[in-house]
């Protein structure tokens, strides 16, 4: 059984004037203890916004429309606030894009680990200790958990963020972004760290990322997103060697290719729809090559194309080549 | 100006700020049309019988009499001239001085600029009310040096506003190129920063004119005021000191009611104006599921059919 | 360590600021119209001895500043044998002059009367800070509803609100109940014990309830903004997701952070609140520092009007230091500077 199961999730934001804007539509995936699933899309398509209501941290404005987030056979959308506050960081926990802002400025490293143990009761008595053990598992002195936010590096503070988040041992960890704003030697530094932890801590990984190359290099499984809807979900293998979706093939040719060093970039024309100006029919059909009458009008449906490989488009490529 | 138009829509999605500016201009409408408005005129000698001294409110005089005999509510309305002035004057040299030393103390950030800061700071520690006493007290009563008192002492947070305001205003990009074509530094300070800076001072003038006005009443009602001017603090200052004894609240309480309505007004649309000008729209994280109803009245009749129903065609 | 080099370093800018009141209290009370120093040399109500005291002791027959003529003969100690010297040594010396009014020493009079304010001030302060803390939590975190607006309506009544008339309302409205000027019931002597301390602190309700409106008025709207702006930070967001309850995050994050620009603002109120305790004493005719510069002002007495001055300006800077090591305790991102 899976860890993590969300099915037919959809998520929308009331704006001042009364709107409901959809940012995201529709989205399931899941995720199994030991595995990793690295979801990608650029700005925007509504990664973080189903993240956030996975543990019901959408903000004022956020509404969960419809859907379901199973968690080991729990049904977590019928679950009361006073619920899910068990759930969070016990069960999942969540590194959030810009880390470094995540901690408290006036308060000890160590001492907010130590927080995160002691709300959900974990190593009572010890919680100093236990953070310091954590400390060390991602790389830093336990010394320097008496340090504050403003004296560590950015690297620094992302691996903190991710001990903070490992403290209550969760089944599931939520990464979002979690090497954009660091240069590229920590960007590795941290990546091998969570691979490291994952197998180790037998956890179930989710990255959310718009980095192709972060995904490629520790993800088991990849789901793509655009404008809010699934376009394609498969294994690492099958994405990335049999890409089906127009948006996948673009978005990895866009990408350097170590085997192929002179193939040309190519940057995918026009911009995503605006959230109150959705297509009618497929969302990628105003910038889609092969684009058809009937993909302006009727939202292709997710349809599994391959063992473990599903993929939302009219189009067949198998049958194109 | 663009400025213009963008303050009047967000003051119509404000209703404070529109309570506030109605307060504000009620005022000032009384005090431009008091002749018309006051039944009496305050500085006329009357002829008065003991038993019209301090008399409660009936139907010819509608906030009693005074303890000369003179009709409060028409000296409640010809103080709005004198406090709406004072007020007014004292505050705009406030700002003048206050902007000139914050765009200079910004521009020239090196030795001028904290020097003049450390001037800043001197006044900041200051405490204002004891200086304006002791100011007055030296130099004698009248309606300049009262203006003079409060607008000399009110200019430092403009001054600190206006500073940080152009310190990060001067390295943009539009102000080194201007310099880069050799403008000249009061050009520069002229015609390309002060019009950035233009909408806080607007917002602290509102904040400053209330300051002011309240700064007047309380060194006017400790006695220090113009006694020829007849201004709300004067008439708490006659009001305190000849007609507690007997509790005429008719005579007490409507200046002070005054003042406040004023200083509210001007509060409400100041911070109107400063939550334009620096629109720092932040939501918190702590969201109140209780506020759901609240909020989702305001969503549009064709979404709320929303639990587990399909979604509108629309949304295909 | 870096932190006491930084604390000496705001203490000397103390001290010099300290300095800088001294001389620009010595020049206010000499620079301005109708010279208060001649005024005191021709105060009838002084004795002929208690003048010529006077005159030696503030060198008032000397030059003010410097002194020019033994400059040029060369005496440099001589050229600073003038007004200012006297008036810094006496200062020294604790002596602050001799009041118009009552002959008595200035500085014997401040001592006196000083306890009362504090006394009142601090009562104020003290509830005013807890009362603001609360309801601009309460208001912050319910944000935008009836609590909400009904809170800051009214922190902004009371803010719009000249402090003395708000002393008047109080008394008018306590007619009866509580008395409403004076310390005590006259004739009342300390010696009578508890009886007499009873009757203090009824004579002090009013006085300090209408300072802690004030006061709390806008510590609730700083309150208020800060904590409203500290909820919207990412370590709030990373609290909840911690799986900590809207009482916690309040309680163990939102709180101390928001706590800091209050240290701040109170520190610059305290100019301020001065000018409020004047008018509240004058209101309520109780005998502290502010009723005293009052009847200073309305009677010429400027001994007692420089002595006073001098005090408040001094307080002021004292506590702007203490609230600034305050400030450096709380926030170890300043400590580290």
């Amino acid at each position: 059984m899976a860890t993590l199961a969300v099915r037919n999730l959809s998520v929308s934001y009331v704006t001042a004037s009364g709107v409901l804007l959809n940012a995201a539509e529709d989205v399931s995936f899941q995720v199994e203890q030991g595995k990793s699933l690295g979801i990608v899309g650029e700005s925007g398509c509504g990664k973080t916004t189903v993240m956030m209501a996975l543990l019901r941290l959408l903000p004022e404005a956020g509404r969960i429309i419809r859907g379901e987030v199973i968690l080991e056979g729990e049904e977590l959308l019928k679950y009361s606030e006073a619920d899910m506050c068990a759930v969070r960081w016990a069960q999942i926990a969540m590194v959030f894009q810009g880390a470094m802002n995540a901690l408290n400025p006036v308060r000890t490293i160590e001492s907010q680990i130590a927080e995160a143990l002691r709300i959900h009761g974990v190593e009572k008595g010890r919680e100093r200790e236990r953070a310091g053990e954590l400390l060390e598992l991602v790389g830093i002195s336990p010394t320097r958990g008496r340090q504050y936010p403003h004296q560590y590096s950015g690297g620094m503070r992302q691996r903190a963020v991710i001990a903070m988040a490992l403290a209550c041992q969760p089944r599931v960890l939520i990464a979002d972004e979690p090497t954009t704003a660091l240069d590229v030697m920590i960007q590795a530094q941290i990546l091998r760290l969570l691979v490291q932890l994952q197998k180790e801590l037998n956890l179930a990984l989710v990255i959310v990322t718009h980095d192709l190359g972060v995904v490629a290099e520790i993800c088991d499984d990849v789901l793509v997103m655009y404008a809010g809807r699934v376009a394609e979900i498969g294994t690492s293998d099958a994405i990335y060697n049999g890409p089906q979706h127009p948006y996948t093939r673009r978005l990895l040719q866009a990408f350097p290719d170590i085997e192929n060093p002179h193939a040309e970039l190519l940057s995918i024309p026009g911009v995503p729809p605006r959230l109150d100006d959705l297509p009618p029919g497929c969302r990628f059909a105003p910038r889609c090559h092969s684009c058809q009458d009937r993909c302006l009008r009727e939202t292709p449906l997710l349809i599994e194309r391959s063992p473990g490989h599903s993929v939302a488009c009219h189009l067949d490529y198998r049958k194109i080549g | 100006m663009e400025l213009m138009k963008d303050i009047w829509l967000a003051f119509r999605r404000r209703p404070l700020g529109l309570i506030g500016a109605f307060m504000f201009i009620s005022i000032i409408m009384v005090a431009v049309f008091a002749p018309w408005l006051a039944p009496y005129d305050p500085d006329a000698n009357i002829d008065v019988k003991p038993e019209e001294l301090l008399t409660a409110p009936d139907a010819d005089h509608l906030l009693g009499r005074d303890d000369a005999g003179k009709d409060v509510l028409s000296q409640l309305i010809y103080g709005a001239r004198v406090s709406l002035t004072v007020g007014f004057v004292a505050s705009f040299m406030s700002i003048f001085i206050g902007t000139t030393v914050g765009l200079v103390a910004g521009y020239f950030s090196g030795r001028i600029g904290n020097a003049l800061m450390r001037l800043v700071d001197f006044l900041l520690v200051i405490p204002h009310l004891p200086l304006m006493l002791v100011f007055i007290s030296m130099w004698g009563r009248g309606l300049w040096k009262i203006i003079l008192v409060i607008g000399l002492l009110g200019w430092t947070p403009t001054a600190r506003l206006v500073r940080s305001q152009v310190l990060s205003i001067k390295e943009r990009q539009f102000v080194l190129r201007a310099k880069a074509f050799g403008a000249s530094d009061l050009r520069t300070i002229m015609i390309h920063i002060f019009p950035q800076v233009l909408p806080i001072i607007l917002a602290e003038t509102v904040l400053t004119i209330s300051g002011s006005i309240i700064a007047e009443s309380s060194l006017s009602f400790l006695g220090l005021g113009d006694p020829t001017l007849v201004s709300w603090g004067m008439m708490l200052n006659f009001a305190f000191e000849r007609a507690i004894s007997r509790m005429a609240w008719w005579f007490l309480l409507p200046p002070g009611f005054a003042i406040i309505w004023v200083s509210l007004g001007l509060v409400l649309m100041g911070s109107t104006l400063e939550e334009i000008v620096n629109p720092r729209l932040k939501t918190h994280h702590l969201f109140d599921p209780r506020r759901m109803l609240e909020l989702i009245r305001v969503v549009p009749r064709k979404l709320e059919h929303l639990e587990g129903a399909e979604p509108a065609a629309w949304q295909r | 360590m870096e932190q006491g080099g930084r604390i000496s370093r705001k203490v000397l800018y103390s001290f010099a600021t300290l300095i800088v009141v001294i001389a620009f209290n010595f020049f206010l009370f000499r620079i301005l119209p109708g010279d208060p120093v001649r005024v005191i040399v021709r105060s009838p109500r002084l004795t002929r001895e208690m003048r010529e005291k006077l005159m030696v002791e503030f060198g008032l027959d000397k030059p003010v500043l410097f002194d020019m003529e033994s400059l040029k003969e060369g005496d440099l100690l001589g050229a600073f044998d003038t007004q200012f010297t006297a008036y810094v040594r006496e200062l020294l010396r604790g002596n602050l002059g001799v009041s118009f009014r009552s002959r008595r020493d200035v500085a014997e009079v401040l001592a006196e009367r000083v306890w009362r304010t504090v006394v009142l001030v601090a009562a104020a302060e003290a509830l005013a800070l807890l009362l603001g803390l609360a309801f601009g939590l309460m208001s912050a975190w319910r944000r935008g509803t009836r609590l909400d607006t009904a809170i800051l309506l009214s922190a902004l009544f009371s803010w719009a609100m000249p402090n003395f008339f708000l002393g008047i309302i109080l008394l008018i409205l306590a007619r009866g109940l509580l008395p409403v000027g004076g310390m005590v019931v006259p004739g009342l002597r300390p010696e009578a014990g508890l009886v007499y301390w009873l009757d203090v602190g009824k004579h002090l309700i009013l006085p300090t309830l209408t300072m802690t409106i004030v006061y709390t008025s806008s510590y609730v709207m700083i309150m208020r903004s800060s904590v409203v702006e500290v909820l919207s930070e990412d370590y709030i967001l990373t609290a909840k997701a911690k799986g900590m309850t809207t009482v916690q995050i309040l309680r163990d994050h939102a709180l101390k952070n928001a706590m800091l620009p209050m240290v701040t603002m109170v520190a610059l109120n305290l100019g301020y609140i001065v000018g409020g305790a004047i008018q509240v004493e004058t209101v309520f005719s109780w005998p502290g520092i502010g009723r005293l510069m009052y009847e200073a002002v309305m009677l010429r007495d400027y001994p007692i009007l420089q002595g006073t001055f001098l005090l408040l300006a001094v307080s002021v800077i004292l506590a702007n230091l203490l609230a600034d090591i305050c400030y450096s305790v709380l926030d170890p991102r300043v400590r580290t500077d």
